[in-house]
């Protein structure tokens, strides 16, 4: 099913070949993938080792009947409720420096949606030594500030999205608006990547 | 003295110094942190005491801080 009709053939044929890859499938990652796949893209590779947790519910694409379940398998029902055809490739496992590389290997472009600084940290550097671009996120914690969260390219495959410098804290949690605004530059980029646009 | 652009800045460096050497010379740590070195991307796993300033080079940090 095609979910994007208001793409032309070539974009169209372009996005439902390339194959996206999402490290992480909290706050940034369950909503960058809703967006991706509305835009027209429909193969991915997702990983995650976690289950649904009622604290997840403030920002992420899950659902409270959801709670305790496995979050790659919760995340496809929902994404399968907006399109049936969608082809993931889930692993549900811990990403580390030595199977990342292995596991995304086949994406065009790989989004860095993890919570902890040093999981992020550790992908851009698991991926730096490949071709594939990467889609990182970093600063997104609390209210306000919108325009302080943008994209950045660094050298010429990273792409570094957020403010770089609202972690999160006691005082500084994470919430749906500032976080969906980081996911939604995330996908933006990663669809500007994909069809050559600027990003 | 010779210098890089640091973070948009000309700073002066000490001739042979390494990229790591500066860094902390400059009270800044590597930790979580995207180095771009004349367009290359490093972190912390490189061998930033390996890797020896030349003059004009272009340095800029990137802070990468937790939540998703």
């Amino acid at each position: 099913m095609n979910v994007n009709p208001y793409l032309s053939a070539a974009q169209q044929t372009i996005l439902e070949r390339a194959k996206v890859g999402v490290a992480g499938l909290g706050g940034l990652g369950s909503n960058v993938l809703s967006h991706l796949m509305r835009s027209g893209v429909t193969h991915f590779v997702a990983a995650d080792f976690d289950v649904v947790s009622q604290s997840n519910l403030n920002r992420q694409f899950y659902f409270a009947d959801q709670i305790g379940q496995k979050k790659t398998s919760a995340l496809a029902e929902n994404l399968r409720r907006i399109n049936p055809d969608i082809e993931l490739e889930l692993h549900d496992c811990l990403l580390t420096e030595e199977n990342i590389p292995e596991i995304f290997k086949n994406c065009d472009v790989v989004v860095e949606a993890f919570d902890k600084a040093d999981a992020k940290t550790m992908l851009i550097a698991a991926l730096s030594k490949t071709n594939i671009p990467i889609v990182a996120a970093s600063g997104l914690a609390g209210f306000g500030r919108s325009n302080d969260i943008r994209v950045r390219k660094v050298g010429s495959r990273l792409y570094l999205v957020g403010d770089l410098t609202s972690g999160i804290s006691p005082e500084l949690a994470p919430a749906s608006p500032r976080v969906g605004i980081a996911a939604s530059i995330q996908a933006n980029t990663v669809i500007a990547i994909l069809l050559g646009l600027e990003a | 003295m010779p210098k890089v652009i640091l973070n948009g800045k000309e700073t002066e460096f000490t001739a042979g110094e390494s990229l790591l050497a500066f860094l902390q010379s400059r009270q800044f740590s590597v930790k979580n942190m995207i180095l771009e070195w004349n367009g290359q991307i490093l972190t912390e796993k490189d061998p930033l005491g390996e890797l020896r300033l030349k003059d004009g080079d272009t340095v800029d940090l990137f802070s990468i801080v937790g939540g998703g």
